[in-house]
């Protein structure tokens, strides 16, 4: 298996598993900073729309003392072979060379959801229905994020309107566009427990550059090769073999995601 | 000139008028700014003023960069001159400290990020590459709005046909990336797209 | 031109229109606009612009008032994010509150008074002005006041909590014969448990987790949001690694996985497990002795005594009432009083005799008293100290078929209230129930009248923190939005009914606005002189002292800024009574343990599986919570769901079912539907179902919710059978 060195000024993600506590604050911030609507009354679990979405997977009776854990997927951003961007038939999927970010352009999008059916992770959403907010609320919308419409598919981008913003405040103190800048994504700001980290390696913010190399540090599906930026970190053996595993934990009754 | 030629002429002249003339004022919603107000006299030499007296760019993007109330009222915080927009300023807006709800020209479309200071700072671009003269105009136009895309008029450009003489006859995506090529910065779809 | 109508000459019209058409830029115009809007469509709302600024205030949807941190666009609130506290140290806030400033656009949001009338063809709804109703609303009150006999007048509180329920209980003080009720069960009621057995009168305790080593749960919600779990919550992230947390839990919920050890038991029988670890620490002397020098019960041995009562609790015992392995009885009792300092807590929620013996736990380990355990604080200083006050009446306590008009303040948004309950409290014919709440009555709910209120974030409120913390603490809820709808409190519309009514006796408070109360409590606390005021803007704590006037104190806390007191010097030596202070408290516990002790909990053979009741997704179908909720609780799988019965799969092959197959539950009580999930993480012999589902099931009411935490508790175990449903 080929291993493609993530360029370490690049934004990564580093979940610890371990401090999850499953409470979804996650996700609703989210939601709320992405405009992202609330469901429609028909959406399930496989319709909706969650760019951050936590899912409990079970031990099955072989956690070292720890029956169950708290996941939070968000996309992946895939480094190398992003299965997302080589079907796309639109072109709109770009993987951003200087962020590396994987960004979904919803306005170019087809609707085809080849990308949904490409995507090992189950990371990606689509629209089955305009989104709607009830009256008045739609003036709580984030002015950084664009909404979307129906029949388009869209994805977490790393929080990618406040990665502009940084970079807006960045350029203010007079510094180059092509300077990484430090940022937040709202489901770390959100987190209670302070599960989720983010920064870039080179710049070592919140210690993601030592993390990303602890022992406990893992990827999900590293067989595939598909080079993620999203890290987790568990002690427990399971959670790390879990990741491994052949076939992919969403669905079957011990995986509630 | 047989009766046939005439029809052809007829129909042809007529459709081309519609097109030509009727068609754009239809398409187009026009929307009157609620105040007049005249760059030329104070860019002009007896004030003296350059864009950024007012126009201050700050990391914040989404106030795009239009004076606040606040701008008007270091000056104007009474009467000084006797044009009617100046009292109407006066005493419809700065009595009653409410914002003036300008009818913004070059609103993007909500799709698209654009940092003004990014530009102007970093870049160095003058404010007449895509502005033109607007800093030099007497009088705020009406703003026209397309009844279909909901675009302003300056984003999809004046000249109906969709050409583009000067830098800021348009404002489409197409003429940003142009741009964006001939200084070589990125064309990424992530630089502009949120 | 007399041909210039001939078929020849309109078909050349129509080509020169036509050639006149693709020359015009009309074509390619209307079809780039028409891409643009199908890319774009005019339904989708449009972002509003405007510049960025940032608020800060304080959330009131549950009694931890943490510190809000509003981004707003054009005085718009975008987004709330968790300001510093320095009182918890934590800066987050949970699910529920993120989408706190949703709560004003929900879409049960009411803004006119209705009157309700029940008709043949179900409830029609009529609006009217709110001063209109407040008319015939204090027309019923003065018919009250003239006769009596026709029942009574009642306001109900659905969280009684800080200055709000002060104010009403002293105005209710000055309508004749009119009941302050309060619920069964409310927030703080685990840390009062404490004052009955504890030497100081009038003396409020507090939780300092921050040098806590053990942390024993039994089934509290810990990362929910609500309640406790800020402080746990603080000291899980800064101190992951000396914080142990058991969770003693009848199921496999977000506390229980998170937790260092999970103890799973038999619904019910959490006293049980409480004594038996408290018979272990006994019978092996592992209490601290300082506290077991100031514990009298210790001392004692007679009949129905502590020692009497925890002696029927051997572990061998409690490990078969409790299905928990004896050793684990033994080595939690162990840890538990070893790795001090250690903490036990139980939900508020939780019966009162399960509360009482958490504190004898405490006790017996030395937590009380102690830093990094329960300390004594002092109250937030109280505006009108001396005054009248109606005291409370708990629900159950109300006669039947008693109230002839109730005013109902649901400006709580978690209000889960059993109404069949509240019902039973009115008079069979002529009642009329007044809800003042913002939001229109759920199913179920029958009001005849409804008054609209402020939603949170709406206007300014009084925003004292919870029990749990370790010293007092007040900041002020300040409106996200300028004041642009007329609206008021539940406390105003009281004001007015009664002053309408002529039924008032003092005209005290009759003309105060709420800023002007917020005043008069910022005046007691600025008056007493203590503490320190945190203002999260520059993240700078000054000393009270160093304010010039209340006028100013008044101005920061409007400001975003909190007020805490200052700690005190703990006194270790005040003596404790573990079966209670007062002879009727004892007798109480002792008879209830003794209860439990007789009956303990049996099945019945033909109704061979137990209930365990989960609740979490209460929140999201009975209170009132951001539509945005949906992410967790429709959108994905990660609470469990009220439609489906969960299963062990062992279990689910003994009564020969399958996943995803449709079952009818039964109980002796009645029968509800349900789809099977299958879980290895439910207890053989038990089946999970949410607390929805217990409706048609469940023997007694009321059942008591913990909505954010989704905690749910019975009175009575509920023991069912599952039959396959017919298709």
């Amino acid at each position: 298996m080929k291993s493609i060195e993530i360029s370490p000024s690049q934004y990564v993600m580093v979940i610890d598993a371990d401090r999850c506590t499953g409470c979804g604050a996650c996700m609703v911030a989210c939601a709320i900073e992405n405009n992202v609507a609330p469901a429609h009354p028909d959406a399930t679990d496989r319709t909706g729309v969650t760019w951050m979405k936590v899912v409990k997977v079970s031990s099955g009776n072989n956690g070292d003392g720890k029956p169950a854990c708290y996941l939070p997927l968000p996309c992946q951003q895939c480094a190398a072979e992003t299965p997302c961007v080589t079907v796309c038939p639109q072109n709109a999927v770009e993987v951003d060379q200087q962020t590396g970010i994987v960004f979904q352009m919803s306005q170019r999008c087809l609707g085809c959801r080849y990308c949904m059916a490409a995507c090992p992770y189950h990371a990606r959403y689509f629209n089955w229905w305009d989104p709607e907010w009830p009256e008045g609320m739609e003036q709580t919308l984030n002015p950084d994020v664009a909404p979307r419409m129906r029949g388009v598919v869209e994805k977490c981008n790393f929080c990618h309107g406040r990665y502009q913003a940084a970079r807006a405040s960045a350029a203010e103190h007079g510094q180059a566009s092509s300077d990484p800048v430090t940022y937040e994504p709202a489901c770390a700001q959100a987190c209670p427990t302070r599960a989720i980290k983010f920064g870039t390696p080179a710049n070592n913010e919140q210690g993601v550059g030592d993390l990303v190399h602890s022992s406990s540090a893992f990827r999900l599906l590293p067989r595939l090769g598909t080079e993620p930026r999203v890290y987790y970190l568990s002690k427990h053996k399971w959670i790390r073999q879990m990741a491994q595993m052949e076939k992919e934990t969403s669905t079957g009754e011990e995986v509630h995601g | 000139m047989n009766s046939g030629r005439l029809s052809f002429l007829a129909g042809l002249v007529g459709m081309l008028l519609i097109g030509w003339v009727f068609f754009p004022s239809l398409l187009y919603q026009k929307e009157p700014q609620p105040l007049q107000f005249s760059h030329a006299v104070h860019t002009g030499e007896a004030v003296g003023m350059t864009c950024d007296n007012c126009h201050t760019f700050t990391a914040d993007v989404r106030s795009m960069a239009i004076p606040r109330l606040s701008n008007c009222k270091e000056c104007h915080s009474e009467v000084l001159g006797e044009s009617e927009a100046e009292k109407r300023l006066v005493d419809e807006f700065v009595a009653h400290d409410r914002e003036i709800p300008w009818r913004t020209y070059s609103r993007q479309p909500d799709n698209v990020y654009f940092s003004h200071i990014q530009h102007v700072q970093i870049a160095e671009i003058e404010c007449e590459r895509c502005h033109g003269s607007h800093g030099k105009s007497e009088t705020l136009t009406d703003r026209q709005i397309n009844r279909i895309s909901g675009y302003s008029r300056n984003i999809e450009g004046q000249i109906i046909p969709g050409l583009r003489f000067k830098a800021w006859d348009r404002m489409k995506m197409d003429d940003c990336s142009d741009c964006h090529d001939e200084r070589g910065a990125s064309n990424s779809c992530l630089k502009c797209h949120k | 031109m007399s041909s210039a109508l001939s078929r020849r000459n309109i078909l050349k019209l129509a080509g020169g229109s036509a050639l006149g058409f693709l020359l015009s830029p009309m074509p390619w115009k209307m079809l780039d606009d028409i891409s643009i809007w199908t890319q774009n469509w005019s339904w989708i709302p449009k972002l509003r612009r405007g510049p960025v600024t940032h608020k800060y205030t304080s959330c009131t949807l549950c009694p931890n008032a943490c510190r809000v941190n509003a981004r707003m666009i054009s005085e718009t609130p975008v987004s709330l994010w968790g300001a510093p506290d320095p009182c918890v140290g934590h800066s987050y806030l949970c699910s529920v509150g993120l989408a706190g400033h949703h709560l004003a656009y929900h879409p049960s949001r009411v803004r006119n008074a209705h009157r309700f009338t029940a008709t043949e063809n179900g409830i029609s709804s009529e609006q009217l002005s709110v001063e209109d109703a407040i008319a015939h609303i204090a027309k019923i009150l003065h018919n009250i006041h003239v006769r009596p006999e026709e029942g009574e007048f009642a306001l109900f509180d659905c969280r009684p909590h800080g200055m709000v329920s002060d104010i009403q209980q002293i105005f209710l003080s000055h309508v004749l014969g009119a009941r302050y009720i309060v619920p069964d069960h409310h927030e703080g009621r685990f840390m009062r448990a404490l004052m009955e057995m504890t030497e100081d009168p009038g003396q409020s305790y507090g939780l300092d987790f921050s040098r806590t080593r053990t942390l024993l749960s039994f089934g509290v919600s810990l990362f929910e949001g609500w309640g406790i779990s800020p402080l746990v919550v603080e000291q899980f992230r800064s101190r992951r690694e000396e914080f142990n947390i058991i969770q003693i839990d009848h199921h496999q919920s977000s506390s229980s996985i998170v937790a260092d050890t999970h103890i799973a038991i038999k619904p019910g029988t959490e006293m049980a497990l409480a004594l038996g670890l408290a018979h272990v620490i006994v019978g092996e002397r592992l209490y601290d002795p300082a506290s077991a020098a100031r514990a009298v019960d210790l001392k004692r041995n007679k009949p129905f005594s502590f020692m009497d009562l925890t002696r029927r609790f051997p572990p061998g015992r409690v490990a078969s009432v409790t299905g928990i392995p004896e050793d684990v009885i033994v080595r939690t009792a162990r840890e538990f009083a070893s790795n001090r300092p250690a903490t036990a807590i139980a939900d508020d929620f939780a019966p009162a005799e399960l509360i009482h013996s958490v504190w004898i736990l405490n006790h017996l380990v030395g937590a009380t008293g102690k830093n990094g355990s329960v300390v004594q604080k002092r109250p937030l200083p109280q505006p009108w100290k001396g005054a009248h006050r109606t005291p409370p009446t708990r629900l159950r306590n109300v006669p039947d078929h008693s109230l002839r008009l109730l005013m109902i303040d649901a400006s709580a948004a978690d209000t889960t209230v059993s109404w069949p309950d509240l019902r039973r409290k009115m008079r069979a014919e002529n009642a009329t129930i007044v809800l003042c709440s913002p939001y229109r009555p759920k199913r179920g709910e029958s009001v005849d009248y409804l008054i609209p209120i402020h939603a949170p974030y709406e206007t300014v409120r009084a925003n004292p923190s919870g029990e749990y913390v370790a010293t007092s603490a007040f900041q002020i809820s300040t409106p996200l939005w300028s004041k642009s709808e007329e609206g008021c409190e539940t406390w105003q519309i009281l004001q007015r009914v009664v002053s309408a009514s002529g039924a008032m006796t003092k005209e005290e408070f009759a003309q105060l606005e709420p800023e002007e109360l917020l005043r008069l409590q910022c005046d007691a606390i600025f008056n007493s002189k203590r503490g320190t005021i945190h203002h999260p803007n520059n993240d700078e704590t000054i000393p009270l002292g160093s304010v010039l006037s209340s006028g100013d104190f008044y101005a920061t806390l409007m400001e975003g800024a909190a007020w805490s007191d200052d700690g005190v010097a703990t006194s270790t030596n005040g003596r404790l009574f573990l079966m209670g202070k007062s002879t009727s408290s004892a007798q109480r516990f002792a008879e209830s343990v003794l209860a439990f002790d007789n009956a303990g909990i049996d099945s019945n053979p033909s109704f061979p599986l137990l209930v365990v009741p989960v609740g979490e997704d209460v929140a999201a179908r009975f209170g009132h919570v951001s539509p945005i909720l949906s992410k967790i609780y429709q959108e994905s799988d990660l609470k469990p769901r009220s439609r489906f019965a969960y299963l062990h799969h062992e279990t689910a092959r003994r009564f020969k079912l399958a996943a995803e197959q449709r079952v009818i539950i039964h109980s002796p009580h009645g029968a509800t539907e349900a789809i099977v999930r299958c879980d290895s993480s439910v207890r053989p012999d038990t089946v999970q179902l949410s607390v929805s589902q217990l409706d048609a099931i469940s023997p007694t009411r009321p059942r008591i919710i913990n909505s954010y935490g989704g905690r749910v508790y019975t009175d009575q175990p509920i023991f069912v059978r599952i039959e396959r449903a017919r298709s």
